[in-house]
């Protein structure tokens, strides 16, 4: 495939060769073992995917927040309100988002779409227009900073951060303008409508992005999923009129299976970072690995594939992944599935490629994992083995004080007055 | 008026916790034993269970402080819990505090609601590891310590480098600890340090990790490590390392360095060559070891002061080595000076001993060799050298190319006409000490490079003096010609650390101008031990000092 090659990879082609290699492979390995995973495996799984569930309370304010966004670009900068759209995009949009194994924030990504051409006479240069952004929101305290694409808006008071994108419609520039540096992959056609142009502050360009679109293919490859297990069609549909715009629930069934996939394995990303087993420089970015498991079910799908339960279906997805990736001329290509001319593997062959390495240690990693849970016999050690990999040692945390069974504290207890503050001492360690 | 005491009837405090409706019936004890009171807790939710939790008043109480004591199996699942269950919370109960018991015991039982279960039934401890993780990783440690080991420690002499590396450290078999580093002049003196001792070869790996491990993420099995390994190394290297050929006779240490903590993972030596007399290697499991730095950047400033690293790099010439010399290299070697060399041709006396760095030990020997001795074996980060000889004949043979900065503590004039001379050749930093008889002022002159300390043929000492003396001010010794300043160690202190100060500011490169900085002692101590002295005009001090440091320009 050169570099001009407009077509997309043979995902399907990919998934049979993968499949007819591996499974000579599996069959040496594991000959004594048993294929069915004991149920145990799979709640496990489920408490996993429960513990790492962020409850929408922690940013049941967003709305309100991307309001009074659009109501200061609409009053500093003078734009028509309805030129104005900000909406999620990344983890949020897909029900992907996930607990930090951190007490750090959330990053909220989100998009502020301006339709410049409803209103005549805006910036065509890229670095003016994310400036403008920029200067309709500096008087945040603490200041916003500056991203390779986005501005980073921090909410002290908040249990996240919003990453604020700047874009227009991808039809308001012409093909020109648009940073076709890459190998340029055709994007499906149903999903280049909601197309738009973010801009690239390191080349000082435009370049193509597609969340609505990635959101919308990530949900009709949710939806393949249903044909590869064994699992009713009204439980998939259930998952999919949860889904509300702006703000999908970010609770996710285990039947839902490529998003908890996407969460799990993210999580199992995260972990491996935690533990030293990859640099959090080099970690795969989630973008890689919502693609590469949308494209694993697509191929799945066009070869007819089917699975007993999740956890088969999660060790073929993880064993899946790097085949999924695309080589020519050593060079690995990761197309974004509705944005022409994005390839999420650009930086993997930055300092000796040290992403692309980093990725190929974490599947191995993460196959090994998941070998070890289906091929672990011991019921008592199951649920502690699913909690060790997915790094869920602690317990699960309660939204509220008492979780339900009132407040916590000392039983009987005195009401008591204000504490008495105890008169400072000094002391030296 | 003050406020009266704090009502300390015994019989207060005693009911108030046989009647507090928060708390069981008393365990039973014997007497002398802390007296331990269930709490009644309500509201945890599933999963975040502390087992029992009591209220610990240790038989002292209220002398001794009250705490509070979880079931012992959530130490290391449970933030701030230490190894035996207790509690440990910003605010601990403390007598003296100002409060009476009860109302200690009432705070007490508060901050542990408020600020410890509460929170930790939120979640919001959950990621409190995090903050200490040197903590938790030596209750960790101290878990695996058993009196058999054969290693217990690992002495780190470097800090933590971008690249993995790997090289051979060094297990002192008495001692049970291993000296890692790669720095091999620094390791022979330190394993001089520590004496005599039976020495093995350890292969060693080690790796910077971007974020501190705690207990759900630290490598519990040698497969766990492996994957870290993995994660920054090629195969082939990970294969060297970890599978080590059958009967492999060297033990293996793998220390990973996170920002904040370092951990030592010992890996078992295989087959046979794992036991050794009275303590064998573990051969089944692999033992995590506690990290404890011994660096110079640490020993010398616990990362406080990055001038340390700086100073590392130079090498000083002291002339003298007798009180005031000795205190000085003393002084350095502590501020982290890589190299001293002293130069002293006198052997140590017993009039020597109430006020010299050395000791009994030292009588009728080399003050400089003991010095560089004593030194070296206190202080290794500091490389001592002597040269038993004077320093004219030291300066006559030698030049001053290879040195960064001269201290003269001689108090002699030769010597510091010489020394102008030779700097002359080859400029370098330059301090001139000394101190006046009975301490009543001490000066360090500052010569930046290329400054010299006299402009004619007088030597200027005496003119910048704080006091004029009369002729008999030196003693003599009984049936000997030698004669002494009179003064203890104590008083002498003042000059040690006016000249020790005063030495590293230039080293450190903050003097540029010739300066003289002085010390002068108080109309009182003067009165009572140097009345014989005449304070000079420039070196009076308002009434009611004890002393002064005064900074003058120098001009030689």
């Amino acid at each position: 495939m050169s570099p001009n090659n407009t077509n997309i990879p043979d995902y399907a082609e990919l998934e049979a060769h993968s499949r007819r290699r591996r499974s000579i492979d599996e069959a040496v390995a594991i000959l004594a073992k048993s294929y069915g995973m004991p149920d145990a495996v799979v709640q496990a799984i489920d408490e996993v995917n429960n513990h790492i569930t962020v409850h929408s309370d922690r940013f049941d304010d967003l709305d309100d927040a991307y309001r009074e966004l659009a109501e200061r670009l609409e009053s500093k900068l003078h734009w028509p309100r309805d030129a104005i759209w900000i909406y999620p995009q990344g983890s949020v949009s897909t029900q992907t988002l996930i607990r930090p194994p951190t007490s750090a924030k959330f990053d909220l990504d989100a998009i502020c779409q301006i339709d410049l051409g409803r209103f005549g006479g805006a910036q065509n240069d890229p670095m003016t227009f994310f400036d403008q952004i920029g200067a309709a929101i500096a008087d945040f305290d603490p200041a916003p900073e500056a991203k390779k694409r986005c501005w980073q808006i921090h909410y002290p008071n908040q249990a996240y951060s919003i990453d604020l994108t700047p874009a227009v419609p991808a039809g308001y520039l012409s093909r020109p303008q648009m940073n076709t540096r890459f190998v340029a992959f055709d994007s499906e056609p149903r999903y280049t409508h909601t197309a738009v142009a973010v801009v690239n502050r390191p080349t000082a360009q435009w370049t193509s992005s597609n969340p609505k679109g990635m959101a919308s293919w990530v949900d009709d490859q949710a939806i393949k999923v249903a044909g590869l297990l064994s699992v009713p069609r009204l439980v998939m549909d259930a998952v999919m009129k949860a889904r509300v715009d702006g703000l999908p629930e970010q609770r996710v069934p285990l039947s839902d299976t490529l998003r908890v996939a996407i969460r799990l394995f993210k999580r199992h990303r995260d972990m491996a970072v935690r533990r030293g087993e990859i640099r959090a420089e080099y970690q795969p970015i989630s973008i890689v690995i919502v693609t590469l498991l949308g494209r694993c079910v697509e191929a799945m799908t066009a070869n007819q594939r089917r699975f007993d339960n999740p956890l088969q279906l999660l060790l073929e997805l993880a064993d899946l992944l790097q085949d999924m990736v695309y080589w020519e001329g050593g060079r690995a290509y990761i197309p974004n599935p509705t944005a022409r001319a994005e390839n999420f593997a650009e930086r993997w062959h930055e300092e000796d490629s040290a992403r692309a390495k980093a990725f190929v240690r974490w599947t191995q990693n993460l196959v090994s994992d998941l070998l070890s849970l289906r091929n672990e016999t011991n019921p008592g050690r199951v649920r502690e083995r699913v909690r060790e990999v997915f790094g869920c040692t602690d317990a699960a945390p309660s939204p509220t004080p008492g979780g339900g069974n009132g407040p916590v504290g000392l039983a009987h207890n005195r009401p008591s007055a204000a504490p008495r503050p105890i008169p400072a001492t000094k002391g030296l360690a | 008026m003050s406020a009266p005491a704090p009502h300390l009837r015994e019989s207060d405090w005693q009911a108030w916790v046989c009647n507090h409706p928060a708390l069981g019936t008393e365990r039973a004890g014997k007497k002398g034993d802390p007296r331990q009171f269930p709490l009644k807790l309500e509201g945890i939710p599933p999963g975040r269970e502390l087992g029992e939790v009591l209220l610990v008043l240790p038989s002292a109480f209220p002398l001794a402080g009250a705490y509070i004591r979880i079931d012992k199996s959530c130490h290391l699942s449970v933030p701030h819990v230490g190894y035996d269950g207790e509690v440990c919370l910003s605010r601990d109960d403390e007598p003296g505090c100002g409060l009476s018991p009860i109302d200690r015991l009432d705070a007490l039982l508060e901050e542990f609601v408020a600020a410890f279960l509460q929170p930790w039934c939120c979640g919001e401890l959950d990621h409190a590891f995090a903050s200490e993780p040197f903590n938790y990783w030596a209750g960790w440690c101290g878990r695996h310590l058993s009196d058999s080991d054969p290693v217990r420690r690992v002495w780190l002499l470097e800090q933590r480098t971008a690249s993995p590396t790997e090289f051979d450290a060094v297990l002192l078999d008495q001692r049970r600890g291993i000296l890692a580093g790669r720095d091999s002049a620094l390791r022979q003196r330190m394993i001089h340090s520590l004496g005599k001792d039976t020495l093995l070869n350890v292969r060693t790996l080690a790796l910077s990790l971007d974020i501190d491990l705690v207990p759900s993420t630290w490598p519990r099995t040698t497969e766990a490590l492996r994957r870290v390994v993995a994660g920054q190394l090629p195969e082939e290297r990970v294969e060297r390392f970890f599978d080590a050929p059958p009967r492999c006779r060297q033990p293996r240490l793998l220390l990973l360095h996170g920002p904040r903590c370092s951990y030592g993972f010992l890996l078992h030596a295989t087959g046979a060559a794992g036991r050794r007399k009275g303590r064998p290697w573990p051969l089944s499991r692999m033992q995590p070891l506690m990290v404890q730095r011994v660096d110079p950047a640490w020993t010398c400033g616990r990362d406080q002061h990055p001038e340390v690293a700086w100073r590392q790099t130079k090498r000083v010439l002291v002339l003298g080595a007798g009180a005031l010399g000795s205190q000085l290299v003393d002084q350095l070697a502590r501020a982290g000076i890589g190299v001293v060399h002293v130069i002293d041709p006198d052997r140590m006396e017993a009039p020597n001993l109430g006020r010299h760095l050395l000791g009994f030990d030292a009588l009728g020997h080399l003050k400089a060799a003991w010095l560089a001795s004593h030194i070296g074996t206190l202080l290794p980060s500091c490389q001592v050298e002597y040269s038993e000889c004077c320093a004219v004949t030291w300066l006559a043979k030698h030049g001053l190319s290879d040195i960064d900065c001269v201290l003269d503590l001689t108090g002699e004039p030769e010597v510091r006409y010489q020394l102008d001379a030779a700097r002359q050749n080859h400029p370098v930093d330059t301090l001139i000490g000394w101190m006046e008889p009975f301490v009543a002022a001490a000066h360090a002159c500052l010569l930046p490079a290329g400054s010299l300390w006299s402009k004619s043929d007088t030597d200027p000492l005496h003119a910048c003096q704080a006091f004029d003396w009369p002729d008999d001010v030196l003693q003599r010794e009984p049936g000997c010609s030698s004669r002494f300043q009179s003064y203890t160690a104590a008083e002498a202190m003042h000059a040690v650390a006016l000249i020790a100060t005063a030495a590293l500011d230039l080293l450190d490169g903050m003097i540029s101008t010739p300066t003289i900085r002085s010390w002068v002692r108080g109309e009182v101590y003067i009165q009572s031990h140097a009345s014989t002295a005449c304070r000079r005009q420039w070196a009076e001090l308002p009434a009611g000092l004890d002393g002064a440091q005064m900074t003058r320009s120098w001009h030689g």
